[in-house]
């Protein structure tokens, strides 16, 4: 009588880490962009008044407001 | 053809001791590739300006607005009957090829799936190559699509046989793929067009050639390691429950059959209406947060907004069909309509003119999109649980032309609410919260049609000739 032949284990973890490790690299991918809904807001931008801070060289933004 | 033979029901049957954990990464492979299709958007930019980049040059500074300034190249508009394309035909290949499947075994299916899927980025990529916007229509449209469709359903029935003591586990685990799908080809097509843009090339049709290659062996990896279990094999020391659940049959009934009954059509409603709610949101999750909260949501925080949705739709496909596996299918689609009203009811709420949350609004919209995928993983196991086994995969086929209505339906039904709204003066966050008052609607039609489930009944079951003869024994 033939002996029932198991399948090893070890191949189905290969198996579950060739389909999980893109997987896991996309969510990573996405993760990354996901933060961002975390992060601090920019603070607005406001016309500030002319102040002794110095002007900011050509091409450079302008100093911002303290976040309020 | 003697060399594919090893594709037949016959040959994929599993011998004793196969694991049939080996499967649900088989069917994982095949969805995670197809899913790729809802990462269809990265390549709309490139597309829209293959000629400009082309002639004048500039590589990716080329690419500032939405529509290229060259006439000669594709519109905004045409490209996004690409899409559009690919997920009718998803519907109808899954619709009209899901019989055949049943008889074909799962192995062909999946082959099937990829030669069409990978044949549609090659046929697309000499459209790029040679201009022509009807060579990718029918290259990604037509044929990826079918591919889509045949890939779609291929591995719901073998799982639910794998797994008749959670259907609903198995086969969520392997929708959840469906929905990982863009996570992978989003980031895989933006490298690869990195990698091959010139400064008169964006890369596009190199992209297209790759993809298709890499999505091939991919897929192979599933035609390969799938396997149907023996005729009455069942999982080790699992007995099926002596008196089953009154919604679970332990009887079958045909695809055609199933087409004819109520429970067939009243499901086809609770999906559409979930799909279709579900649609609401993510067609106008970006621009919604940032008019419910404006000033507060930049652009880019609305971009990881609607990537974080991704996510719960992608967890609450395994998580809620796991569920379905202890409160019932029935109990858990009671659960999306109801708890899912009441969200959709409060998401307005939660901006600026009320309770002025943004983590609020952000769960509530995240719980939403667990149950959006929810529903599409909860499905084959309701339908196995209502038509048995033996065609489930073929039901489950035609009842994804609930997606395509809702496809439609959605975006338009959102779009002219919206538009409706705009015209008659109201302002954009407030025409929101019609757009989700009507999806509470929508959702409140799908409760009654769920309400309305009932076993099928016995003149639809599948009859075998010993049934026949039983019958005609007692008559």
């Amino acid at each position: 009588m033939d002996q029932i032949k198991k399948t090893p284990a070890v191949l189905v973890l290969f198996a579950w880490l060739l389909v999980g490790t893109p997987w896991a690299w996309g969510v990573t991918q996405l993760w990354k962009n996901a933060k961002k809904l975390f992060a601090t807001p920019p603070p607005v931008t406001t016309m500030a008044p002319v102040t002794t801070a110095p002007a900011a060289p050509t091409g450079a933004p302008a100093p911002a407001a303290p976040a309020k | 053809m003697a060399a594919l033979s090893f594709l037949d029901r016959n040959h994929s049957i599993a011998q004793p001791g196969f694991s049939r954990w080996l499967v649900p990464p088989a069917a994982l492979s095949i969805h995670l590739a197809i899913g790729q299709v809802y990462a269809f958007s990265v390549f709309k930019k490139p597309l829209n300006y293959l000629v400009q980049v082309a002639t004048v040059g500039g590589g990716l500074k080329a690419l500032p607005g939405v529509d290229s300034p060259n006439l000669a190249d594709w519109k905004f508009t045409d490209l996004g009957w690409i899409f559009s394309l690919a997920i009718v035909f998803l519907g109808l290949s899954a619709a009209i090829f899901g019989k055949w499947l049943e008889k074909a075994g799962p192995r062909k299916a999946m082959f099937a799936s990829a030669v069409c899927f990978a044949s549609g980025f090659f046929v697309s990529a000499i459209g790029v190559q040679v201009h022509q916007l009807w060579l990718v229509y029918l290259g990604y449209g037509v044929i990826g699509g079918i591919g889509l469709g045949l890939g779609y359903i291929s591995p719901v029935s073998t799982l639910i046989k794998w797994f008749p003591d959670r259907p609903g586990m198995a086969t969520g685990m392997a929708i959840m793929g469906f929905g990982g799908g863009a996570l992978i080809g989003s980031p895989l097509a933006t490298n690869l067009m990195a990698a091959f843009r010139t400064d008169h090339d964006l890369g596009v049709g190199k992209t297209f050639l790759v993809m298709g290659a890499i999505y091939f062996v991919a897929m192979m990896f599933g035609v390969f390691t799938v396997r149907v279990p023996a005729a009455g094999w069942k999982p080790e020391g699992w007995v099926a429950p002596a008196k089953p659940k009154a919604l679970i049959t332990s009887h079958s009934v045909e695809v055609n059959a199933a087409f004819g009954t109520p429970q067939f059509w009243l499901l086809w409603i609770v999906l559409c209406m979930n799909v279709t709610a579900g649609i609401g949101i993510l067609e106008q999750a970006s621009p919604m947060i940032q008019e419910l909260f404006k000033g507060r949501i930049t652009a880019a925080a609305a971009g990881g907004f609607v990537a974080l949705l991704s996510l719960f739709n992608m967890g609450g496909r395994f998580v809620w069909s796991s569920i379905s596996d202890y409160i019932g299918r029935k109990n858990t689609y009671f659960a999306f309509f109801i708890l899912g009203g009441i969200l959709y009811y409060m998401a307005p709420h939660a901006g600026v003119s009320g309770w002025n949350s943004i983590p609020l609004f952000v769960c509530i919209c995240a719980v939403i999109l667990t149950m959006y995928g929810g529903g599409f993983a909860t499905v084959p196991a309701y339908l196995r649980d209502l038509f048995g086994t033996m065609e489930v995969g073929a039901i489950h086929g035609r009842l994804l032309t609930a997606w395509s209505a809702a496809g439609v339906f959605g975006p338009v039904l959102v779009n002219y609410i919206r538009e409706y709204e705009k015209n008659k003066g109201v302002p954009l966050a407030d025409a929101y919260s019609t757009v989700l008052y009507v999806m509470v609607g929508l959702l409140m039609v799908g409760l009654v049609a769920n309400a309305m489930v009932r076993p099928v009944d016995s003149k639809y079951w599948y009859q075998t000739s010993e049934d026949t003869n039983k019958k005609l024994a007692t008559a």
